[in-house]
C-alpha cells in the first residue's frame, strides 16, 4: 500500500503538525502535498493523484466547503477520501459535511485523534 | 454589562485553556494578577467573526512564551522561525475563536472566521475593533495570555 | 530433547517512582492506586518486551538532584529512562505501543485541585512524546479523585485498568 496525501490549511504550522502526525502514525506516505487554500488544493488535485485530503474549513480565497463541493462534483476525484480538520463547532455545518461522506476531526485535536480517524477512513487495522 | 461579561468570560477562558493545552502542551490557569500585560509582549493577533453575531477575538501572548508555543506545536526543541511563530499565534487565536462561539451562540449557529491579523499593541487592537465584551487573563508557564472578545451590537 | 517449562505467571509490582521492564511473556506488571501519578506502559509486540513506570511529578526542574538519584520520580526524566530500558531489552521505538493511565485531579471534598499535578503530568508526557516522535496509543486519564490500578501483560501487551469498582481493557 502507498498513500498520497494533500494537506489543506492556511496555517503552515498546522499543515506541519498534521503531516508530522500522519508520518508518526506509521502510514506508508509516498507523496505529501500542501495547499494554503481551496483554490491551491484544486490545482494540486488536477496535477497529481491524491488518495487522502485533510481539509480546513475557514480559509481565504476558497474555503473548505467550496473545495469539497468542487471535489464531489468532479467524477475524476471520486477516489479522494476527505477528512475535515477544523475548529468548526456548528452541528449544522458538521452534519452537512457528514452527509457528503466527509469525516471530521475537531481542532484542537490530539495526534491520537487524527491517527484514529485517518486509520478508520482508510480501513486500516489499528496494529 | 457585568452579567454579559461574566457569561462570556467563563467559556472564553475554558476555550483558551483547552486550546493552549491540547494544541501547544502549555498549562494555563487563571492569572494571579488582573489587567492586560503591558511589558515583554510576544505578539498580538485578532480575527473577526461574522454570523448570528459579529465581532472579533483578540489574543496577546507575553513573557516569552510564543517561541515555546510554536516549538511545541511543531514538535521542535529549538525556537522556530519568526514567521512560524506568527503563524502559530494566529492559528491558536483561530482555534480559540472557533471553540468559544458555539459555547456562546449555541451548537447550530454558523459563523465565518476571518484571517488572523497582527496588531502593534493591545490598545490599538481594542480601539480598532470596538468595545470589549469580555476579557480573560491566563498564566501560562511563566508567561501570560490575554484574550478579549469583541461583540458588536446587532444592526 | 529437554522439555522447557514456561515460567509460572508472576505479578511484578511497581512501586511509586519506580519502573520495571520484562521480556518474560508470563510476567504481568502491575502498579496500584494511581491518583495524580501516571502509569506509563510500553510494549513491543515483536520483541515481546513490556515496561511500566509509576511516575509522580511532571518536571525535574524543581529538584534536579533528586531526579539524578531517582529519575522515575519525574515524567521528564522517568519516561526517557523507561524507553531506554525497553530498548536495552530489545524493543524498537517504531514498534512501541505506549499507553497511559492516571493523572486524576486531587483535592479533598469541594476543595479545588490547586496544583493540578495530574493534569500537568499528562501534559508533560504528551509534550515529551510528541517532541520525540511517538504517538500515544490509548489513555485513561483525568477525573476527580479516581484511584486506578493498571496491569500490563508482557506476552500480549494487554493493558487492564481497574478503577472505582469497574474494570476495562485499554
Amino acid at each position: 500500500m502507498s498513500l498520497k496525501v494533500l494537506v489543506v490549511d492556511d496555517s503552515a504550522v498546522m499543515r506541519s503538525m498534521l503531516i508530522r502526525t500522519l508520518r508518526l502514525s506509521g502510514l506508508p506516505l509516498t507523496n505529501v502535498y500542501q495547499a494554503g487554500n481551496g483554490a491551491e488544493a484544486l490545482a494540486t488535485l488536477s496535477a497529481h493523484e491524491v488518495d487522502l485530503a485533510l481539509v480546513d474549513i475557514n480559509m481565504p480565497i476558497m474555503n473548505g466547503e467550496q473545495l469539497i463541493e468542487q471535489v464531489r462534483a468532479n467524477p475524476r476525484l471520486a477516489g479522494v477520501t476527505l477528512v475535515v480538520v477544523s475548529t468548526e463547532g456548528s452541528e449544522t455545518r458538521i452534519e452537512a459535511l457528514r452527509a457528503r461522506g466527509v469525516s471530521f476531526v475537531h481542532k484542537p485535536f490530539t495526534p491520537e485523534q487524527v491517527r484514529a480517524t485517518v486509520l478508520k477512513v482508510l480501513g486500516v487495522a489499528d496494529a | 454589562m457585568p452579567d454579559l461579561m461574566e457569561s462570556l468570560a467563563t467559556p472564553l477562558a475554558a476555550a483558551a485553556a483547552e486550546t493552549l493545552e491540547q494544541l501547544a502542551y502549555l498549562f494555563a490557569e487563571p492569572a494571579a494578577a488582573d489587567g492586560v500585560a503591558t511589558e515583554d509582549v510576544d505578539g498580538i493577533v485578532a480575527l473577526a467573526f461574522h454570523g448570528p453575531a459579529h465581532g472579533a477575538l483578540i489574543l496577546q501572548l507575553s513573557g516569552g512564551i510564543l517561541p515555546a508555543l510554536a516549538s511545541n506545536m511543531l514538535g521542535l526543541d529549538g525556537a522556530p522561525s519568526l514567521p512560524d511563530q506568527r503563524d502559530a499565534l494566529g492559528e491558536v487565536a483561530n482555534v480559540i475563536c472557533g471553540n468559544v462561539l458555539p459555547r456562546i451562540a449555541g451548537a447550530t449557529a454558523v459563523f465565518a472566521l476571518g484571517v488572523p491579523t497582527p496588531y502593534p499593541s493591545w490598545p490599538v487592537a481594542t480601539e480598532a475593533l470596538g468595545g470589549v465584551a469580555a476579557e480573560v487573563h491566563l498564566d501560562v508557564e511563566g508567561g501570560r495570555a490575554d484574550i478579549a472578545l469583541v461583540v458588536h451590537p446587532a444592526a | 530433547m529437554p522439555i522447557t517449562q514456561p515460567p509460572p505467571a508472576a505479578d511484578k509490582v511497581i512501586g511509586i517512582a519506580d519502573m520495571a521492564v520484562s521480556d518474560t511473556s508470563a510476567d504481568r506488571l502491575v502498579t496500584y492506586a494511581l491518583g495524580s501519578c501516571l502509569g506509563v506502559c510500553v510494549h513491543d509486540p515483536v520483541a515481546g518486551v513490556g515496561g511500566m513506570l509509576h511516575v509522580m511529578l511532571p518536571s525535574s526542574d524543581i529538584d534536579p538532584q533528586k531526579a539524578q538519584r531517582n529519575p522515575c520520580m519525574f515524567v521528564d526524566t522517568g519516561v526517557p529512562e523507561l524507553f531506554r530500558a525497553a530498548y536495552r531489552a530489545g524493543a524498537q521505538k517504531e514498534r512501541l505501543v505506549v499507553k497511559v493511565v492516571g493523572g486524576a485531579a486531587s483535592g479533598e471534598g469541594d476543595q479545588p485541585d490547586n496544583f493540578q499535578v495530574g493534569k500537568r503530568n499528562v501534559l508533560t508526557l504528551k509534550k515529551l512524546l510528541w517532541k520525540n516522535g511517538v504517538i500515544l496509543r490509548a489513555e485513561d486519564v483525568g477525573g476527580q479523585r479516581v484511584s486506578r490500578t493498571v496491569f500490563l501483560q508482557v506476552g500480549t501487551g494487554e493493558v487492564l485498568v481497574k478503577a472505582n469498582g469497574r474494570e476495562a481493557t485499554l
